[in-house]
């Protein structure tokens, strides 16, 4: 790899250079859900107080929230093919979506730390089981290593791997659900037969459900922008079935689980009731898949794109540099329940925001059009000294907002931040800075590798 | 007479001793963990008894957390287990004191120890320390490649 590839990233594509089919699109999102997480977000739901009726609503509440964000901010991605630090551009100015951008990096390291730390726990349980070793800083290293070099070899292989591996990541879990119903047996009417509650306990549950997916919301167009486009109806589709019913099974098994067991770790769970060493080697399958997959496409991607953006990185060292950064913040301390739901709701607070402006800034205030040219070489969106008012306020009011009712913090935050961005920006910055493509006469045009301004600096 | 009641009163002696000695060996219990853990590592808590387990659900482990409360488990064997010992797994997730107590039901034997809870313990350090250096190499590398 070498410093063009990460330039060249950042260009459109051109819709007959599209070539991510449909159906291993929706097998990569699937296989980002299919994560020790995703059965914990359910674990947790019963943890919280609810019910199994109220987790299932307040999640599928969540989903719906989720998909539809999801779809709405992936259109620049799918129709223009551009990815998600060239569409913060128009939203917060030529320079402070740099700063956009590093803060939906952020989120990504500390998941990416995360996760390997959550898979590395794995392995080394299973380690003790199976042979008396114990060293969960061997696993660990090992494990983020090789993401690190998996992911230094570029997207597309990034989805390959990925969508292959969710394939086989639900005929494993499809055996754990088999196991798990042997050992509890799915008494799911008395779970659902707890008082539970509608108040709090079921809002924070939504709010965390929306959170879980606020941060692939804000670059869905990093992967949106490989898929053929020549169906909407297949692009909600796709979104829609690689979104709900992964979420759906793994936070399901999580809610049954931990109301017939009291047992909301997964790790816990499978060494507690591992009978043998078939049983063994699929949770392990699992743990490494799901891991891996997961960090592959929420984490790295985003975060290797902003540095590339940054730093003007090649995609080999962004993939070094988000790897390193992803251990140096201390990814263990996230596995304390205080520490997880901390980082949800902050990140929350300050994703959601982004992804409101985003989404309004391109579907409400512009009607699905942006000045292609201006998004790579004109100062059109350099507004004031390439900082964009509206965007930057309407994120400080969001976020604040979202800080205020930090439990709710992504959904205050969304709604806030989308609202005071549209009328900031309709009533004070369209009549300062006029935006071409604003007119009912304007004709996108698309951008040429060889016309754009970061073409250039390739060449 | 007196010689042979001096010696069966001995041998009674020899014989409660004895079983003394054998009483005091089964309800001799150790537990063996680490001083330090970083927190979100994984405790094996290792039960060995002077005499062979046969049950480990005879065996009670209590953990009382640093923020006052308590969960208790059962151990388990595995092949790596000698028939004197069994163990549990605890994942550490919170900072601070742990005292771990352990109880054979069977013969009423008790055994308590301590832990502490850290940000960083040794090898936390050291992967700390080995990916700083990873980044700094291949910055310079990357640097000297571009220059």
């Amino acid at each position: 790899m070498t410093g063009k590839v990460i330039k060249e990233s950042l260009l459109p594509i051109p819709s007959e250079q599209k070539d991510l089919s449909y159906s291993k699109f929706t097998l990569s999102l699937a296989s980002d859900l299919i994560a020790l997480y995703s059965f914990m977000m359910g674990a947790g739901a019963i943890a919280a107080g609810l019910n199994i009726l109220q987790a299932f609503v307040a999640m599928m509440i969540g989903l719906a929230v989720d998909v539809v964000l999801l779809v709405l901010n992936g259109l620049p991605g799918f129709k223009l093919g551009i990815p998600m630090v060239i569409q913060m551009r128009p939203c917060f100015g030529n320079k402070s979506a740099k700063i956009t951008g590093v803060i939906r990096a952020l989120p990504a390291l500390a998941w990416f730390g995360f996760n390997s730390f959550l898979g590395a726990l794995g392995l080394n349980l299973f380690s003790i089981v199976l042979f008396g070793y114990n060293n969960v800083w061997v696993w660990f290293f090992i494990f983020h290593i090789l993401q690190v070099i998996l992911s230094a070899l570029g997207v597309k292989k990034m989805l390959d791997f990925t969508s292959y591996s969710a394939v086989a990541l639900f005929v494993i879990i499809l055996a754990m659900a088999a196991h798990i119903r042997a050992v509890f047996g799915f008494s799911l009417a008395s779970g659902m037969m707890g008082e539970g509650s509608w108040g709090i306990p079921f809002w924070l549950t939504v709010t965390a459900f929306i959170s879980v997916g606020i941060a692939v919301v804000v670059n869905s167009s990093d992967y949106i922008r490989y898929l053929k486009n020549d169906s909407m109806k297949k692009y909600v589709w796709s979104y829609t079935l690689g979104f709900v019913p992964t979420m759906v099974i793994m936070a399901g098994l999580g809610m049954v689980v931990v109301s017939v067991s009291g047992v909301w770790s997964p790790i816990d769970l499978f060494v507690k009731y591992v009978p043998n060493i078939w049983i063994i080697a699929i949770a392990m399958g699992f743990i490494i898949l799901g891991q891996f997959s997961t960090n592959m496409f929420a984490n790295i991607i985003p975060a290797n794109f902003v540095w590339g953006e940054l730093f003007k990185m090649p995609w080999w060292f962004a993939s070094v540099f988000t790897g390193g950064l992803g251990l140096i913040i201390i990814p263990w301390y996230l596995t304390t329940a205080a520490g997880f739901f901390n980082f949800m709701n902050i990140y929350g607070a300050l994703l959601g925001p982004i992804a409101g402006i985003m989404i309004i800034d391109f579907v409400i205030i512009r009607k699905g059009k942006y000045n292609m040219q201006a998004l790579y070489s004109g100062t059109q969106y350099d507004y004031w000294k390439g900082i964009n008012p509206a965007g930057i306020i309407a994120l400080i009011i969001g976020s604040s907002a979202g800080l205020f009712y930090i439990n709710l913090s992504s959904i205050t935050g969304t709604i806030v931040g989308a609202l005071s961005y549209y009328f900031l920006y309709k009533y004070w910055i369209i009549k300062k800075y006029p935006q071409v493509e604003l007119s009912d006469s304007y004709v996108m045009s698309e951008v040429s590798g060889s016309n754009s301004k970061n073409a250039k600096e390739v060449e | 007479m007196k010689i042979k009641t001096i010696s069966i009163i001995c041998i009674l002696m020899l014989l409660l001793l004895y079983l003394g000695n054998f009483a005091f060996a089964i309800s001799n219990l150790t537990v063996d963990i680490n001083d330090k853990y970083t927190i979100g590592e994984s405790v094996i808590v290792k039960i060995t008894s002077s005499e062979e387990i046969k049950d480990p659900s005879n065996v009670k482990i209590t953990i009382e957390k640093p923020n006052g409360s308590t969960i208790e488990s059962i151990p388990r064997q595995e092949k790596w287990n000698s028939n004197n010992e069994c163990f549990d797994i605890y994942t550490v997730d919170y900072i601070g004191n742990y005292k771990i107590n352990v109880t054979n039901i069977l013969t009423g034997a008790e055994e308590s120890t301590t832990f502490n809870s850290l940000m960083f313990t040794r090898g936390s350090t050291i992967v700390y320390i080995l990916s700083f250096i990873i980044l700094i190499a291949s910055l310079v590398f990357w640097k000297a490649k571009k220059a």
